[in-house]
């Protein structure tokens, strides 16, 4: 008979369902607020992967295209391109560290009319002018300008039509080179452009890194580095990176003061600065790892008010019918059996909730499943509708259907 | 004797004090008979219904039920098997209908359902109610109506005890009369005690005997046909 008064209720009133889609919505709530959570941990992984650029300076702070770089600096970067075990302090190898590594150097060169700048890189992107140009290389020699087996060399648009003869093939051109514009020591090379581009306004010849390096040493000078910048190429390895730099460049310093290396086994003073631009990286990570603390010291906060919440709406739902279980005990009904049958209610109530909290989170994206959160909210609604019914069947329950005395 | 009380005093706290709302009450009730209970509103009458109905332990006294003591029995039974309470307002389930009304306390001592049904379908029809009544819920009735149905479920369990709290205080006077032929024909016809809390003159006037409470004495015995 008790079953038929619960199924009544179930048929003629619908509060159930209110209860039952605040169950729900706590458990999912739980689930999206984890979701947020987890998003913003996601989020600070791949804040990792915002591109960190490092910069060769001055010790002034300022970058410069005629910085100088020779030595063991230089060689740091390149030294998987030369030959360096006999320099006199074993070099460490920075080029693991970098996934885009731009060096650039630079000599004059003289060729008939034309005359400019000989620009040595270890890729196209080292030269800021080039980014904007188009460059467009003879059939079969568009393999990669610094790994191609013969030397790249491409010259202005101008250029490379002087050199076009009558067969429309490309002829060698002799040109004398130097590191003075002067070309007071000189030295005459002949090259064979493999390409031109188009749409800058000098004369400039570029070949890679290597050719120019021989060409210095040719000249009887150690090669050496105008400028040098680089993409990190894994965040992770920042303090490693910093603590290698360290035995070549200082930080920027504004006030240009020469500085020790104490790192150098001889008296050895830094001469360039080498500044990490992870500014976005930090500031980013920063505001995720404060928004992940915000996050984790709010979720018990609203996992404790998501239970309580829970756990009052199911002890006023069983409330309400304070009246109906005062007349079942008046008729004789258990104390027990009305707390088993309100256990029972509320266990089928919370079941349906759990899987409609389930089926929402799997549902929307943003949310993560998290079993245990739901579980709490709805245990805590069975123990509010059970403690709700052991209040209505206590002795003094009963006690309501007196009206008269 | 069916019920006798033997020094049944009763008394509770409110915020301010303790009121001894039952002193010292002896009486003796025997099946066959209506009884009246009357008094004044807060004499205590409802309160002494309330401890022959097993809802509240007397602090004082025993009363017995077929010469066992009712603290010795299990409430639950006792209200499921031996009384019956019929309340001023009806206390109907109002999400039940009539007949699921009163099949509710069938159910509880396990009667089987065809049983039941008719059962119920019985004593809907004794109290003067036709079947049309049995899908209705108690809202679609007026408030005699409802008395009957009340009446109706309490009858089916058999009860030997019939105890009414104010029956006809919310009706008017025809369904007051009949109420009042109702309860007299279970006792006489059905030879069950019933015990009427009343402030009504009609229904004392009805009863066998009728016991007065004053300031939770029962004071006299104002009459015995």
């Amino acid at each position: 008979m008790q079953l038929t008064y619960l199924k009544s209720r179930f048929l003629r009133t619908y509060i159930w369902a209110a209860l039952l889609c605040l169950i729900a919505a706590l458990g999912w709530f739980q689930c999206f607020f984890a979701g947020v959570a987890a998003q913003k941990e996601l989020e600070r992984e791949k804040a990792y992967d915002i591109p960190v650029e490092l910069v060769i300076t001055d010790l002034g702070g300022t970058s410069s295209d005629r910085l100088g770089i020779s030595g063991v600096e230089l060689w740091a970067f390149i030294k998987d391109k030369e030959n360096v075990t006999d320099l006199w302090i074993i070099p460490r190898d920075l080029r693991p560290y970098f996934g885009e590594l731009r060096v650039k150097t630079s000599l004059y060169y003289k060729s008939g009319e034309m005359s400019g700048r000989l620009i040595g890189l270890t890729d196209l992107n080292a030269e800021e002018a080039l980014r904007g140009a188009e460059i467009v290389f003879s059939d079969g020699e568009d393999a990669d300008f610094e790994s191609s087996k013969s030397p790249q060399i491409i010259v202005s648009e101008r250029f490379f039509e002087k050199l076009r003869d009558e067969s429309g093939g490309i002829s060698e051109a002799s040109v004398a080179v130097g590191t003075d514009s002067g070309l007071q020591n000189a030295f005459e090379l002949a090259v064979k452009p493999t390409g031109y581009y188009t749409g800058l306004s000098t004369d400039d010849i570029y070949c890679s890194w290597n050719l120019a390096a021989d060409i210095i040493r040719s000249l009887g000078e150690e090669p050496y580095a105008d400028s040098i910048s680089a993409t990190v190429k894994d965040n992770g390895e920042l303090d490693a990176l910093k603590e290698d730099l360290s035995y070549y460049f200082t930080e920027a310093d504004p006030t240009e003061t020469p500085k020790r290396n104490p790192n150098a086994v001889a008296l050895y003073y830094y001469k360039n600065a080498a500044v990490i631009h992870d500014e976005l990286m930090r500031n980013t990570l920063m505001t995720l790892e404060r928004n992940i603390a915000v996050l984790n010291g709010l979720f018990p906060i609203t996992a404790a008010l998501e239970c309580l919440v829970s756990a009052a709406a199911a002890y006023f739902y069983i409330a309400l019918r304070r009246r109906d279980v005062a007349i079942m005990r008046s008729l004789g009904t258990k104390s027990a059996f009305v707390i088993a049958i309100t256990a029972a209610e509320m266990f089928v109530i919370c079941a349906a909730a759990f899987a409609l909290s389930l089926a929402a989170a799997a549902a929307i994206p943003i949310c993560e499943i998290k079993i245990s959160s739901i579980l709490l909210v709805e245990l805590s609604a069975l123990l509010g509708g059970v403690v709700s019914a052991g209040v209505l069947t206590r002795r003094g329950g009963i006690e309501i259907l007196k009206e008269n005395d | 004797m069916l019920l006798s009380l033997n020094d049944v005093s009763f008394s509770y706290r409110t915020k301010y004090q303790t009121v001894n709302a039952v002193k010292n009450v002896s009486c003796e009730f025997e099946a066959g008979r209506l009884y009246a209970v009357v008094g004044k509103s807060g004499s205590g009458k409802t309160t002494l219904l309330s401890l022959m109905a097993g809802l509240a332990r007397p602090d004082g006294g025993a009363i017995s039920v077929d010469g066992k003591d009712l603290l010795s029995l299990d409430p639950d039974a006792y209200r499921r098997d031996t009384v019956s309470i019929i309340y001023q307002n009806f206390n109907l389930f109002p999400l039940l209908t009539v007949l699921e009304n009163v099949m509710y306390p069938l159910g509880l001592n396990k009667t089987p359902k065809q049983e039941a049904l008719k059962i119920a379908v019985e004593v809907i029809k004794k109290v003067g109610l036709d079947e049309s009544y049995c899908k209705r819920l108690p809202s679609m009735l007026s408030g005699g109506e409802q008395q009957r149905v009340a009446i109706a479920r309490a009858l089916a369990t058999g009860a030997q005890t019939i105890l009414a709290d104010e029956p006809t205080g919310n009706l008017d006077s025809e369904n007051t009369e009949n109420i009042i032929g109702l309860l007299t024909s279970l006792a006489h016809g059905e030879n069950r005690c019933v015990i009427v809390v009343t402030h009504d003159q009609n229904v004392a006037d009805a009863a066998d005997t009728v016991y007065r409470m004053d300031s939770g004495r029962l004071t006299e015995e104002a009459r015995e046909i």
